[in-house]
């Protein structure tokens, strides 16, 4: 691990055990830990060493260090890492999420004290309950920089308590505002400045409610201009802000984008409008085209390249279809091209803002230069803008046909998911499927589940929404995302999840061979379904031999009584608890009676007699005898947890294995690299 | 990670030679010795010939020495009291036949005051082998080493790579971790010393075909460096239970399914008597069932007695 992540459990340790470590003690112990224990969790290093000290481990949130900094809004710079801040809730709204894979519960909105305000974050903060205008102590946020502005974010090292205080929040001076705006002057404005000061006269200003995200917003909008030009504006928090037309105002902190090629100014939280005496005299241009920057040449790439994130790029492709249409875009009539371009690896849709001057025929071949790329439901889109130029090229291309239109979530198969992978896209037939309904948080929910398969493996699925999922239907589903279970991967397929049904290509997979790992990767990468893994039997543990179980549920039992039913008549049964040892990791496996006696040629029978005539305890030491230090490949499912990987083995058979072939092998390779 | 410890199959060779260790310190926590070759052994699994076997020490606390001969060296196994299915099989098994025996083992070194490195091999289980597992036993071990020798011709060819950038090579994080730490404290390793401890694995399995590297043959080819400590009765630190976290926790896990008469459930002094017998102590044990509970294994329906879920 590296020194700059145990620097900060250093610290906090130095500080807890004051007196009863010396800092060199504690840099020494972290060390040992994080280095030759190999544990990668700072909070489960940090419990332990106080453990050590008679220290009991820190659950409670509000475990905090000594010394606490208490800031104001302003003061916050971006890179706290514990601060308690005071503050008002000056708006606040429940959100789920996804990230990686995991589905979070947030709440999010802004908070202000008298110096300014910010945006926060509670994290996985379904339990929490924030009062709109209500005062709280936020203790142990840290703070973050998006777009310049400070983030707050209490996550679970993080405690919020009730304060009674009344707070005069300032609005307008919202915090991580390092530098004043720059300067410009509309005609410049390219739509992606963070931060910009305009004086500017208001065209025509609206004062609008709108619902955003479910929540009842007042916003301005409408046109600005100077002596250069005007754009369109939106002021989204019009608290405290009156625009009439015709009056001059500064704009501070503003935020400009680019919205179907023209350029808006926004101001946001950071923003502030002043009403100024000046008289700006406007052009009578209409809204005006933001003038091209300087552009980079752009990168070049092929369609198969592009990733939905370019912003200058150029492409060299085909015409695959194209259709001027005439659309209105915000009340202006406007002349566009779309269609799909293609080149030897893929191809993509795209629309050419400025249709009217264009001409794209199809099957004619065009270099467009800055063009940029967005998504639209994981597809990319190739966008051709007032940037853009467009040359007709007297190349041939083949344009890839068969290839669908490019993805950008990424293609996986079946044996390479694993837990925390979010929007990935993968093809495989459905081997079972069931309809239940369950019971989550008070709400009563469908989901579809079942088995889906392709040529590398297994995998449970859940689907939340009715797809028409059949068994034996060959499908493809985009933008899914794995959630673990006991370390075993399982699909979801949500919301924003799109499932088409292909053409069934993958044949009888119920024969399918498992997915053959080493136990190196399955310890990496966590379990799976009917996977396969050949080592050797390096011990056989205690609770192998001859077992009862109760006849009714099945459980292991000692003697005569199962926890569940009480005094029951037991069935013995023949298990084994083994260790598979391939070289790269160490796994435990069980492997139940048919297949111990598969492998070691007792029955349970055979054992019963020996036990009988050496006592049951010697059971282990035949069964032993017959195992130990075999190599065999077994197939089972897999969990995992952090003790490691376990199999329940379904079945097993000795390595099949040519061993002069493989030592011929290894000799001709050496011999190679010696000779 | 608390999993158990991977077996690494090593030649004797490659052990000899061996003297960088890096120790845990805690209890529990393990300690692992570095061979030239940069890999980091705790557990093994090797093979041999059995031969020299000798026990020292009394008949209520025996001491089982062993030696065990691969193709290269020489293993030098102890096995004592906290050992004892081990003790019993090498007592049970004839080595005037010099039969090929199994053995997993934890390695134990002991450095003396004239910084001289002692390396023995505490067996936990031993066992009789055919002569085609044997074979097995070579062939993956020299796979294994060939592959290693690679991985270091590799760093050797970045000399001030860190171990993230060996990672990039391909290598996994204790792979390049060890490899790091190998040449940053011995020489750099001979590959005709390893040329040869493959040369003569492929001897013994393809005892038909004419192999030779063209190696110097040497007499000295089993530079012992390492060797029993010699008149020891007992090797120090070989009082605890040679068991890591994993072992042990799975060791009272055990000790409560066995004690457990289905009455009252499993007095907990006699599972501390059984694991002090085995080198745990009393805190060791208390340790364990606390975790063991937390874990939802194991609960305490009486007072002192505990019983698996």
């Amino acid at each position: 691990m590296e020194y700059e992540q145990l620097t900060p459990i250093v610290e906090e340790l130095t500080k807890v055990l004051e007196g009863k470590a010396s800092r060199e003690d504690i840099e020494q112990q972290v060390s040992t830990y994080a280095n030759v224990y190999r544990i990668e969790d700072t909070r489960r290093i940090r419990d332990a060493i106080l453990k050590k000290y008679g220290m009991g481990p820190a659950t409670d949130v509000s475990f905090v260090t000594a010394d606490h900094v208490q800031k104001k809004i302003a003061d916050l710079l971006g890179n706290e890492n514990r601060v308690d801040i005071l503050a008002k809730v000056v708006y606040v709204e429940k959100k789920t999420v996804t990230i990686k894979g995991t589905m979070r519960h947030l709440l999010s909105g802004t908070l202000g004290d008298e110096t300014g305000t910010a945006q926060f974050t509670v994290w996985d903060g379904e339990h929490c309950e924030l009062e709109q205008n209500a005062t709280y102590m936020f203790k142990n946020a840290y703070t973050k920089k998006w777009n310049d502005r400070v983030q707050i974010n209490i996550g679970n090292q993080g405690a919020i308590s009730k304060e009674n205080v009344t707070l005069d929040v300032s609005a307008n001076r919202p915090a991580g505002q390092v530098s004043a705006g720059v300067k410009m002057k509309i005609a410049d404005l390219t739509g992606s400045e963070p931060s910009v000061d305009l004086e500017v006269k208001a065209i025509v200003a609206e004062r609008k409610t709108v619902a955003i995200r479910g929540e009842s917003r007042e916003i301005i909008s409408g046109i600005v201009g100077d002596e250069t030009g005007t754009a369109q504006f939106t002021v989204w928090n019009a608290d405290g802000v009156d625009m009439a037309d015709g009056c001059c105002y500064a704009l501070k902190g503003a935020y400009t984008k680019l919205w179907n090629d023209q350029v808006q100014v926004n101001i946001g939280n950071r923003g502030t409008v002043e009403p100024i005496d000046k008289d700006i005299v406007t052009t009578s241009a209409p809204v005006i085209q933001p003038k091209p920057a300087v552009q980079a040449p752009g990168e070049k790439k092929k369609i198969g390249e592009l990733t939905g994130s370019e912003s200058n790029v150029d492409i060299l492709a085909k015409v695959i279809s194209a259709e001027k249409k005439d659309v209105t875009i915000k009340g202006e009539p406007r002349t566009i091209i779309s269609g799909v371009l293609g080149d030897e690896t893929g191809s993509a849709a795209f629309t050419a803002w400025e249709g009217g001057s264009l001409d794209m025929e199809t099957g004619c071949v065009y270099l467009v230069s800055n063009a940029y790329t967005k998504l639209w439901n994981d597809r990319i889109q190739i966008n051709l803008g007032n940037r853009c130029t467009v040359t007709k090229e007297d190349v041939e291309i083949s344009a890839a046909e068969p290839k669908p239109i490019a993805y950008s979530s990424s293609v996986a198969k079946i044996c390479d998911l694993r837990e925390g992978i979010g929007s990935l896209t993968v093809s495989g037939k459905i081997l079972s499927v069931e309809n239940r309904t369950i019971n989550s948080r008070g709400e009563d929910k469908q989901v579809w589940s079942g088995l889906i398969a392709d040529e590398t493996g297994k995998i449970q699925f859940s689907a939340w929404n009715d797809f028409g999922l059949a068994e034996g239907d060959a499908v493809r589903i985009e933008n899914a995302y794995i959630r673990g279970w006991k370390g075993i991967p399982q699909l979801n397929i949500g919301d924003r999840s799109a499932v088409d049904k292909i053409d069934d290509t993958f044949g009888d997979l119920s024969a399918a061979a498992a997915s053959q790992k080493t136990v190196g990767e399955i310890t990496r990468t966590g379990g799976g379904l009917d996977m396969s893994v050949t080592g050797t039997v390096l011990d056989i543990r205690a609770g192998s031999g001859i077992i009862k179980r109760c006849p009714e549920c099945k459980r292991s039992i000692l003697s005569n009584e199962c926890l569940t039913h009480g005094t029951v008549e037991p069935v013995a049964d023949l298990r084994m608890k083994i260790i598979i040892d391939d070289g790269t990791g160490a796994m435990g496996a069980i492997v139940n009676r048919d297949v111990t006696e598969k492998l070691t040629g007792i029955s349970l029978s055979d054992a019963q007699e020996y036990a009988a005539e050496n006592g049951e305890s010697s059971v282990p030491k035949l069964l032993g005898e017959r195992i130990l230090m075999r190599n065999v490949t077994f197939r089972g499912n897999v969990m995992s947890d952090e003790y490691g990987p376990s199999m329940i083995v379904t079945d097993a058979a000795p390595e099949d294995r040519d061993i002069n072939a493989e030592a011929e092998k290894l000799l001709g390779e050496v011999q190679e690299a010696l000779m | 990670m608390n999993a158990r410890e991977v077996a690494f199959r090593t030649f004797a060779g490659e052990i000899a030679g061996s003297s960088l260790e890096i120790k845990g310190d805690d209890e529990a926590a393990p300690s692992y010795l570095i061979t030239p070759l940069g890999l980091m052994l705790n557990r093994v699994f090797v093979a041999g010939k059995l031969t020299e076997k000798s026990m020292k020490g009394t008949d209520s606390e025996p001491i089982w020495n062993a030696v065990v001969k691969d193709v290269t060296g020489n293993f030098y196994l102890q096995a004592g009291r906290f050992q004892p299915e081990a003790a019993a099989a090498i007592a049970d098994i004839d080595e005037g036949e010099e039969p090929y025996v199994g053995v997993v083992a934890k390695i134990r070194t002991w450095t003396n005051n004239e910084d001289r490195t002692y390396v023995n091999l505490r067996p936990e289980r031993i066992v009789r082998i055919d002569e085609d597992t044997y074979n097995a036993w070579l062939l993956d071990t020299a796979k294994d080493l060939w592959r290693r020798l690679n991985l270091v011709r590799t760093a050797l060819t970045f000399p001030e790579a860190s171990v993230k950038e060996l990672q990039e090579k391909g290598m996994t994080e204790s792979e390049a971790d060890g490899i790091v730490r190998a040449l940053d404290h011995y020489d750099r390793p001979e590959s005709q010393r390893y040329a040869k401890m493959l040369q003569s694995a492929l001897r013994q399995i393809l005892p038909g075909k004419d192999i030779d590297f063209g190696l110097p043959e040497d007499a000295s080819d089993f530079r012992d460096e390492i060797q029993p400590a010699p008149q020891q009765e007992t090797l120090p630190g070989s009082d605890d239970s040679g068991m890591d976290a994993f072992d042990q926790k799975e060791f009272i896990l055990g000790l409560v399914e066995e004690f457990d008469t289905g009455s009252k459930g499993a007095p907990r002094d006699e599972i501390e008597r059984k694991a002090s017998e085995k080198g745990i102590s009393a805190d060791a044990v208390e340790t364990l069932l606390d975790e063991l509970m937390n874990e939802g294994q194991i609960y305490e329906p009486n007072l002192g007695f505990m019983r698996k879920i």
